[in-house]
């Protein structure tokens, strides 16, 4: 099995990930507490019932929704993998290093003082990674792995907690901020959408800019160096289109940690390191992880919702726990 | 040709010890020089600094210049530099397990655009280096996998794949046994003499450095010890200066040249 699946070539690998995104989005439209049949929708449409009940579900509230979470899911995997590849090490993930906390904190304030929310988060973004960037070490050669996790840990800690003080200044909005916090994609209708597009978009070019550079950065960094890269002009790159993806997630869904690890290592596990097939392919799974997650938070207790925060968290832990112990050749490699 | 003037540098946090003072020589394309001695002595800063490369803290004093080719290392563009001078940098590994076909590949980026694919040729380089340093076979095995002499054949063919007149090699045998090192060396040699191309290679076993070099660079705590023809450092008491401890002479028996070995320990 595992060998057969290393001897698809890459672009089949990819074709059938994305066959799989199709299915399970075009299920997650019809999965929830209400069930929607496809022979309704084709019904309602035959009769051009617009205003049909189980086409309002479709189109106001599921199809937005999916989009939000494959958007988040590609995003939470590009940003997981740009960091990796960045802090050249395999625990590097939005939500562990604090950079999804520092988005949050920035979106939170910047809704209190009624600016533009999404571009709060992208400065909270950017101010934790510098931060954990400059704790972690980074004016020394290499990072310490645990060094990065201690400080990504606290920070985000310290930012989480600076956003329930916030939160709990203005509890008339509490529960909706609560929930987003914990990532949800619980009635986000398409102005979410159309807030994050364009950010999404661009945050995706800028991640593909970093392809071969995260490649040679691989390679140490006397010796990326030496083979050409410009260090400093690379680590802005990284640094703003994690960011921004990071940030842009944070926004359509809140904190959701986790996706960003899980994508990039068992895409990486399976077809090697080159970040030219990693970041696609870590994208596509990113997004059919987070629409998995999304149905499985609104079925499983139904109608109640559970946080989407929580249910990568719980298949999350697992998995970071598994790389911490099983690492070959210390943390994070 | 490489030309260094009154080049000094020294860490941010202790600007007083200079870990390179003063050193100014010059280097003639073709040449084939060692750099030897002991560990701190500035070795490796030297050959970093050659190769343009910022290392964290460390800072070079105003009238340092390192020239090559007429310009001054600072002036290049980073891709440009690459083309001309590449280094094997010391205790460097990769974060992920790429194949050792992507590894040496990864020497072409110089020569590559900043986002499309390599080229056709690129990839005809790559696989020319694989033939060369004898690891075809290994092509499509993962670096983590290979054992420590195929690794460094691995590097040596990334660092020929940039296809620059100068080479730089910071201790590129140090883990290795010594059949290894020594058909390494002459590998080396042998590809450096038919391009005609500058090495620059420190060394850990000063008596290698008869065998391979044309001239040597000694060092001792950043100061240039002495810079002459490999034979005139290996019959005065320059070694005895810059390691700080007896040498004795002889001449190897089989290759003809001068081998050292200590006689006492200071």
């Amino acid at each position: 099995m595992y060998f057969s699946i290393k001897r698809l070539s890459y672009k089949g690998i990819l074709f059938l990930l994305l066959a799989l995104l199709a299915i399970i989005f075009a299920a997650s439209l019809v999965i929830g507490s209400e069930k929607v049949a496809i022979t309704q929708i084709i019904k309602a449409l035959q009769e051009q019932n617009y205003s049909a009940f189980h086409l309002k579900i479709l189109f106001t509230l599921r199809l937005p929704r999916s989009i939000l979470a494959l958007l988040s899911g590609a995003l939470l995997a590009g940003a997981g993998t740009v960091f990796q590849g960045f802090f050249r090490n395999s625990l590097a993930d939005p939500g562990l290093i604090g950079v999804s906390s520092g988005a949050t904190l920035g979106a939170v304030l910047f809704s209190i003082f009624a600016l533009f929310i999404p571009l709060g988060a992208f400065l909270g973004a950017i101010a934790a990674v510098v931060l954990v960037y400059i704790i972690a070490g980074g004016k020394k050669t290499s990072f310490e792995p645990s060094r990065l996790l201690l400080a990504g840990t606290a920070l985000g800690v310290f930012f989480s907690a600076v956003t329930s003080i916030v939160i709990l200044m203005k509890d008339k909005e509490l529960y909706k901020m609560y929930l987003w916090t914990q990532g949800s994609f619980n009635g986000k209708g398409w102005q979410f959408v159309r807030i994050i597009l364009l950010p999404s978009i661009l945050s995706i070019l800028l991640m593909v800019l970093t392809i071969k550079p995260l490649d040679i950065l691989s390679s140490g960094e006397k010796t990326a160096q030496s083979l050409g890269l410009p260090l400093q002009k690379v680590r802005v790159l990284c640094l703003i289109s994690g960011s921004l993806a990071s940030a842009t997630a944070v926004c359509a869904g809140g904190t959701i940690g986790f996706v960003g690890l899980i994508a990039p290592h068992i895409m990486r596990i399976l077809f090697g390191s080159t970040h030219k097939k990693l970041l696609p392919l870590s994208m596509v799974f990113g997004s059919i992880l987070l629409l998995l997650a999304d149905i499985f938070s609104r079925t499983i207790t139904a109608p109640m919702e559970l946080p989407i925060g929580i249910v990568t968290a719980i298949l999350g832990v697992p998995f970071f726990l598994h790389i911490l112990l099983h690492a070959k050749k210390g943390i994070g490699r | 040709m490489i030309t260094l003037q009154n080049l000094s540098a020294y860490y941010d946090q202790n600007p007083l010890k200079k870990v390179l003072q003063d050193i100014s020589l010059s280097i003639n394309k073709g040449d084939i020089v060692s750099v030897l001695g002991p560990n701190g002595s500035g070795k490796s800063t030297l050959l970093s600094l050659i190769a343009g490369i910022t290392v964290p803290g460390l800072i070079t004093i105003k009238d340092s210049n390192i020239i090559l080719d007429g310009k001054d290392t600072g002036s290049y563009k980073r891709k440009n530099l690459s083309k001309k001078v590449s280094l094997l940098a010391q205790h460097e590994q990769y974060s992920w397990p790429f194949s050792v076909f992507e590894a040496v590949l990864m020497g072409r980026y110089a020569h590559s655009s900043w986002i499309e694919p390599y080229s056709k040729e690129d990839i005809e380089s790559t696989e020319y280096q694989l033939e060369e340093l004898g690891i075809t076979h290994l092509k499509n095995r993962s670096i983590f996998e290979i054992s420590g002499g195929e690794y460094q054949r691995v590097m040596i063919a990334r660092s020929l794949a940039q296809s620059t007149e100068i080479l730089l090699l910071d201790e590129p045998f140090t883990h290795l046994d010594i059949t290894s090192q020594h058909s390494l060396l002459a590998l080396i040699q042998k590809i450096a003499k038919q391009k005609n191309s500058t090495v620059l290679m420190s060394l850990h076993d000063i008596n290698a450095a008869p065998l391979f070099s044309d001239k040597t660079i000694l060092l001792r705590e950043g100061n240039l010890v002495c810079f002459d023809k490999t034979s005139v450092i290996f019959s005065e008491n320059y070694l005895s200066k810059a390691y700080n401890t007896e040498f004795g002479f002889f001449k190897h028996p089989y290759y003809n040249v001068m081998q050292s070995y200590i006689t006492s320990a200071v």
